[in-house]
């Protein structure tokens, strides 16, 4: 399926959606992933690296494009580099990543962390 | 690093990254990013976790996450387990079946812990969640083999049966059938575990199941399945990588063979348990596949000695898991420590845990031992009946990657043997080396001084237990003044009171659950602390009668304190009182 977008993308010459930049960061990377997909550690390596290089515009607009190309190695491998990035981080610091703005009531999101955040939060085996 | 995207993701995309996100921690703090993101999560949640069914309603929790597939929920505290929760005290399960049967129909797993499952409850999971795959039942009571079969009959796609230390009732004398309620087009079994049933099942039903599920990978069988039929069900399933044995008293050379054959095919077998009453000879059929194990239980082999054991553990190179009774003594645990170097986990339980005598050779040397030639133990159950403040530095200090340390020396205050000294400074060495120490059960002669010791050093620590230990207010207030991380708390017998209670009561909001028994708290401070603090429910168990019928000052009997969004509970028996209760209301 994802052969069939990218064809009908260079078929159509009014899209937008991806610019030529990134169709080539996208397209080459199932190659990629399917060459070191045997190694974990080099996968991991792989995702440090993009992270560092790759602007975080970029890096956007990667997961659009991946996202509209239907490539689902592509955004299997984007949303789970992100996920990665923000896994065991504050709130804040999350909110950072994404440029993001708190827009509860204030007190809401204090009510929220009190009231629900505990409740399902595990502990440990006894 | 800094993103700029903002507004500009789909929400499948979201979604997507979501997906990936599944710890607790890190999907509360994706929820509280901002509102869209608050809805986006608590749609896409799949798994909850309730650590205490009482500090949450179904409701609510079906209100927030609409489209949970996995429940886990632990009802009562984990004292239960030594008998000091009075019968009928609650962990009724029964309102949150209820409620998922109608909001989550996409319900696949349910795990419980500690609670109450009547066979109604039973019957209506298997008849409304028709993608039902796992259901673990750990330490729960309340249902029969009726329950079982209903389950058996009706969960198409069950892939998980794990009865794990339950207590099951026998309603009529063919209960060992609700196995044969299993469709014959039923294959879909992984792991089956009814070791904790103390009835007969049908062998033909049970052989005929294991037969027809390739991909069963766990069974653990109870005691009533002799080892002669053992052979049968491991050449139908010789993909096993988990199995629990029944008993095995009567050695016979026919028997000993077949199990040799049965055991040589089955190349993925790591995991063994079982071994009631199992006769000595029976051990060299398990040799052949000893250097594969990784997980040994041994709790239940009270007739295998330490020669024996010495010889099954020194074959165990891969062992990571070992419980083990005290008959292994401390040459075995020496043989253990030079045999098994990727040990992560020991639990040595007593034989003979009401004798007033030694019965064994398992001293302190025992666990020295193991922490000095297991580099990767960290996970420690202990009981003994004599220990020293220098076994406990030299265990610390061997051991600081240690994360749970529980010792359990069996007379109630009794000192370091050598020094006749306190056990402060053995157990103060474990808090401070053991950086990663989360979990702590403390024994022998202890003062306050180990108390502060833990409230400085314990910031990691999560649950500690402790029992007669203390001198007073000072040592409860150390612990819940220092220990940052403390979630779950279990005193008993100890001389703590109301103050340091009252002094921390803030403290207790940030806690799962208190339980002191047996303790100095005064049914006034109860009162008290349940009216200033709402968010928490301060129950006093007490089977003497209303609290009121005597002295404010008297202390109760027991205490649950725990956090709650919820509200006071409305299936309280009459024997638990709250700051609402006075004598006239408290009866029920």
């Amino acid at each position: 399926m994802k052969f069939c977008t990218v064809k009908q993308y260079f078929d159509d010459e009014n899209n937008n959606n991806v610019t030529n930049g990134i169709a080539t960061t996208v397209i080459p990377l199932p190659n990629k992933h399917l060459k070191i997909k045997a190694n974990n550690k080099e996968m991991e390596q792989y995702e440090q690296e993009l992270l560092r290089n790759v602007m975080p515009q970029e890096l956007t607009k990667l997961i659009l494009a991946a996202n509209y190309l239907n490539f689902k190695e592509a955004l299997d491998f984007f949303c789970r580099t992100v996920a990665n990035a923000i896994q065991n981080k504050s709130v804040d610091y999350v909110r950072k990543f994404f440029g993001l703005e708190s827009d509860f009531e204030p007190g809401e999101e204090e009510k929220l962390c009190k009231e629900f955040a505990w409740s399902f939060e595990g502990v440990d085996e006894d | 690093m800094k993103m700029m995207m903002g507004s500009s993701f789909p929400e499948e995309v979201l979604e997507h990254v979501f997906s990936f996100i599944e710890r607790d921690k890190d999907r509360n703090a994706i929820s509280t990013v901002c509102q869209s993101w608050y809805e986006i999560e608590r749609w896409s949640r799949r798994r909850v976790f309730v650590g205490n069914c009482y500090a949450v309603s179904p409701a609510i929790l079906i209100k927030r996450f609409p489209d949970v597939r996995c429940l886990e929920l632990k009802g009562k505290p984990h004292f239960a387990d030594f008998n000091l929760v009075p019968e009928g005290w609650g962990a009724y399960v029964a309102p949150w079946i209820a409620a998922a049967s109608s909001a989550y129909p996409w319900l696949e797993e349910i795990r419980l812990k500690r609670m109450v499952i009547p066979d109604d409850s039973l019957e209506l999971i298997s008849k409304s969640f028709k993608n039902f795959k796992v259901l673990v039942l750990s330490s729960c009571e309340g249902f029969s083999t009726e329950g079982l079969a209903a389950i058996a009959a009706n969960c198409r796609n069950l892939r998980e049966l794990d009865l794990r230390e339950s207590e099951v009732e026998d309603l009529n004398q063919s209960s060992g059938h609700w196995l044969s309620h299993f469709p014959d087009n039923y294959t879909s079994l992984v792991s089956l575990n009814i070791a904790c049933l103390n009835s007969e099942v049908s062998f033909t039903a049970l052989e005929r199941l294991v037969g027809r599920c390739p991909n069963l990978r766990t069974l653990r069988l109870n005691r009533a399945v002799p080892l002669d039929r053992l052979a049968i069900l491991l050449h139908r399933a010789p993909q096993l990588v988990e199995l629990g044995t029944g008993e095995a008293s009567d050695l016979r050379p026919d028997v000993l063979s077949n199990l040799l054959g049965a055991f040589s095919r089955c190349k993925e077998l790591k995991s063994l348990s079982g071994f009631w009453d199992v006769a000595p000879g029976y051990l060299t059929g398990v040799y052949p596949i000893c250097p594969r194990l990784t997980s040994l239980n041994l709790s239940y082999a009270a007739t295998i000695q330490s020669s024996d054991l010495i010889k099954l553990v020194s074959q165990c190179q891969n062992l990571q898991k070992l419980w083990v009774l005290d008959y292994i003594e401390d040459l075995g645990l020496e043989a253990l420590a030079a045999s098994c170097k990727d040990l992560r986990e020991l639990r040595v339980f007593p034989s003979e845990p009401f004798g007033v005598e030694p019965n064994v050779l398992l001293t302190e040397q025992g666990l020295v031992s193991v922490s000095e030639g297991c580099p990767k133990l960290h996970s420690v159950l202990y009981f003994c009946r004599q220990m020293s403040n220098d076994a406990l530095r030299t265990i610390a200090r061997n051991r600081p990657n240690m994360t749970r340390f529980r010792l359990c020396i069996i007379e109630p205050r009794t000192p370091d043997y050598l020094t006749l000294e306190s056990l402060d400074m053995g157990f103060g060495a474990i808090v401070e080396h053991c950086n990663d120490l989360r979990r702590l059960s403390l024994s022998g002669l202890l003062t306050d001084r180990v108390f502060e010791y833990i409230g400085t050093y314990g910031k990691k620590l999560e649950m500690l237990s402790v029992a007669f230990a203390g001198d007073s207010d000072l040592g409860l207030h150390h612990i819940l003044s220092g220990c940052e991380n403390l979630r779950k708390l279990e005193i008993r017998d100890c001389p703590f009171g109301d103050k340091a209670l009252l002094a921390n009561a803030a403290k207790l909001e940030t806690m799962r659950s208190l339980w002191m028994s047996s303790c100095s708290v005064s049914f006034g401070a109860c009162k008290l602390l349940g009216q200033k603090m709402p968010m928490l429910n301060v129950e006093v168990i007490d089977e003497r009668g209303p609290p009121d019928s005597r002295p404010e000052s008297c202390p109760v009997e027991k205490l649950y304190i725990y956090r709650t969004v919820s509200g006071p509970r409305l299936d309280m028996p009459g024997f638990v009182w709250t700051k609402d209760e006075d004598s006239a209301l408290g009866l029920s």
